[in-house]
């Protein structure tokens, strides 16, 4: 508790306020914007924050992450295509309340459903934090490894249309990854000879390849993505009692079930707000109202979303596992400032922590006043038409990897990505366990090669620690039991 | 899916197959000193590249046996997978010529240029509007970023000397 009041001290200066607001205007623009979200923008970012306080920075970063969730569900509301994947759902029942002339009343069970969520989210995190960290100073290169390997397998698995198309994009961010020189040899690898590669390739180029250049293409492909209708907001934005009645439940039955698949590494926000919809319309009195606009089929997957983020920041902090993009990007900045997330981080860097998760509860409380009184003022971002929007994008995307390592070397890299990025919005693959796996992959590795060279080479370490072993066991348990689940439900089929 | 679709994946999985293989044979390239021969820079290169290149057939395969399923009619969901290919060209051309022309022209055409050509692909049509607004963001984000931020960007021959 202490420890949380210091982080109040350090995110409660003037500066650390400014960068929280910025951080939670910038985050609610990019959530509403299509085509733009929070793992982009930061990649976007990093150049002009390196030299930046860190603290500052991420105080920023977390802003960002939490608007763009808040942000998100407006646009889901009114445009009928989500702004980030965590509102897919929101899209559905949201979408058709807006059309129904109850837009207002959706906006606001999203948005006090996300605060809801977002501080009881936040609460989670700081109760969890500690003990994790607890747990963590016990783990060595090989525990750390097997972590990292479930990370892997849980990400590509959960994640997307298939789960060969979710390990193709992880292996394919590994490949990336292990572009460079080795950081523990020094030799150079995978560099074909060429100069520019021998620092790796930049998370920045990846990401915003993947994220905005392939949008970019796949959008423009595709004519019936370029046309998007807007709903004017309809109704009051003062709930009525009944809709108080209907949402109270389901924002806090979200917030719980959100929470534990963002902390466990299980794959980010998406797979939450499903359950929270299909458990929603399960319990409600008026099942028949799903699909044609039921209040608790917003308010459930906008809690379950927000309070998956802030439990994607307790791996992230304390393990310095992420379970997401943004998280991913996240970790690289922290290692652009030099820092590890870990349990170190929570001894060494407290300031920073602390007052980061300190700045999470101002934060939430600004972005419930920027997301309800202000939404007027935001929807008019909606009106920007998409050639200019993706044109001004594209702009600053390029504007920002150059001016990372001031190198046109790079702007090519970002082509090539782009080309990547919309092969695989076309061919259906996802793309976050790419990123994860480029940041991930090379620490997976060192921690790999570290436990190797701590047991002289022997392999069965992995095995005979108790915490990697029963990791491992998780993580080829997660691999198999779909192939054996198949093979059961296809015996009887083919009698 | 379409037989067309699925040849597509096919290719898409044999790509990918190669790129393993390639990883693969890059890997071989590494040089390992004598003393880390145990665990050196080559073993986790090997795993990756062996695992995509299994991967790739794998994806391979399956898009075979889906191209030997489907009807050889075209299906309705080839509707739905229409690409067009203009706009993708024309995104291209935005992006290629801020490559070759960024150090001799400079960020503010390079900009407007790129701006232009992606508001052409997404189907803008209002030439002078969109020439006009590509400017104005080429120019505030130069001025933006330069001035305020303090970031490096080449101004290019058009505009005073050089970078």
């Amino acid at each position: 508790m202490d420890a949380l009041l210091d982080g109040f001290a350090t995110a409660l200066t003037f500066a650390n306020v400014g960068w929280c607001l910025i951080g939670v205007t910038l985050g609610t623009a990019i959530g509403i914007l299509p085509g733009i979200g929070p793992a982009l923008t930061i990649a976007l970012l990093l150049p002009v924050t390196a030299h930046l306080d860190p603290t500052g920075a991420f105080i920023m970063f977390a802003g960002l992450y939490y608007g763009a969730m808040y942000g998100s569900s407006t646009t889901s509301i009114l445009l009928n295509t989500p702004g980030e994947t965590g509102s897919i759902i929101t899209a559905i029942e949201g979408n058709l309340m807006a059309r129904q002339g109850r837009g207002a009343a959706a906006l606001a069970t999203a948005a006090i459903g996300s605060f809801v969520a977002g501080t009881i989210g936040t609460v989670l995190l700081t109760l969890l934090a500690p003990l994790v960290v607890k747990l963590a100073l016990r783990f060595g290169p090989a525990e750390y490894f097997a972590l990292m390997v479930v990370a892997f397998t849980t990400v590509s698995g959960l994640l997307g249309a298939s789960r060969l198309r979710g390990m193709i994009s992880l292996f394919l961010g590994l490949a990336i990854g292990l572009v460079g020189t080795d950081a523990l040899t020094g030799q150079a690898r995978f560099t074909l000879g060429i100069l520019q590669l021998l620092d790796g390739i930049d998370i920045t180029v990846v990401a915003v390849g993947l994220f905005a250049v392939g949008e970019a293409f796949y959008v423009a492909s595709r004519p019936e993505l370029r046309n998007v209708q807007i709903i004017p907001i309809k109704g009051s934005l003062w709930m009525t009692r009944e809709e108080w009645a209907r949402s109270w439940k389901p924002w806090m039955r979200g917030s719980f079930i959100g929470f534990p698949f963002g902390a466990l590494p299980a794959g980010g926000a998406e797979i939450p707000t499903f359950l929270s919809y299909f458990l929603e319309k399960k319990l409600s009195k008026k099942p028949e109202e799903f699909g044609k606009g039921a209040i608790e089929g917003v308010a459930g997957p906008e809690a379950a979303n927000n309070s998956a983020v802030a439990g994607v920041l307790v791996p992230l902090l304390t393990l310095g596992l992420p379970t997401s993009a943004t998280a991913a990007i996240l970790l690289a900045a922290f290692q652009q400032y030099g820092l590890q997330p870990g349990p170190l981080l929570f001894t060494g860097n407290s300031a920073l922590v602390w007052g980061l998760i300190a700045s999470l509860y101002l934060g939430n409380i600004a972005l419930l006043l920027l997301n309800l009184p202000l939404v007027g003022i935001w929807v008019r971002l909606l009106a920007i038409p998409t050639p200019l929007l993706y044109a001004g994008i594209l702009v600053f995307a390029t504007l920002g990897v150059y001016s990372y390592n001031q190198s046109v070397f790079d702007l090519g890299m970002l082509f090539v990505f782009g080309i990547v990025g919309y092969l695989m919005r076309r061919f259906d693959f996802p793309v976050a366990p790419c990123i994860i796996g480029m940041i991930l992959g090379p620490l997976a590795e060192q921690n790999f090669r570290r436990a190797l060279s701590i047991s002289q080479g022997d392999h069965s370490v992995f095995f005979t620690h108790p915490i990697s072993a029963t990791l491992l066991a998780i993580a080829a348990l997660i691999i198999v039991a779909p192939f054996l689940f198949r093979l059961r439900q296809r015996r009887p089929s083919s009698l | 899916m379409t037989k067309r679709g699925a040849a597509a994946e096919l290719a898409l999985g044999l790509g990918i197959a190669a790129l393993g293989a390639f990883l693969l044979y890059e890997t071989g390239e590494i040089r390992v000193a004598p003393v880390y021969a145990k665990v050196g820079p080559r073993v986790i290169p090997y795993l990756v590249g062996g695992i995509t290149a299994a991967l790739g057939l794998l994806f391979a395969w399956q898009s075979w046996r889906a191209m030997q399923a489907a009807s050889p009619a075209p299906a309705r969901d080839a509707e739905e997978h229409r690409t067009d290919w203009l706009p993708i060209g024309a995104i291209a051309i935005g992006l290629i010529q801020q490559i070759l022309l960024f150090e001799p022209l400079g960020f503010m055409p390079t900009a407007a240029i790129l701006f232009f050509c992606v508001a052409y692909g997404f189907g803008s049509r209002r030439y002078l509007r969109d020439a006009g607004i590509a400017i104005a963001i080429a120019v505030i984000a130069y001025v933006g970023f330069v001035h305020v931020l303090g970031l490096n960007l080449p101004a290019g021959g058009l505009f005073g000397g050089g970078t």
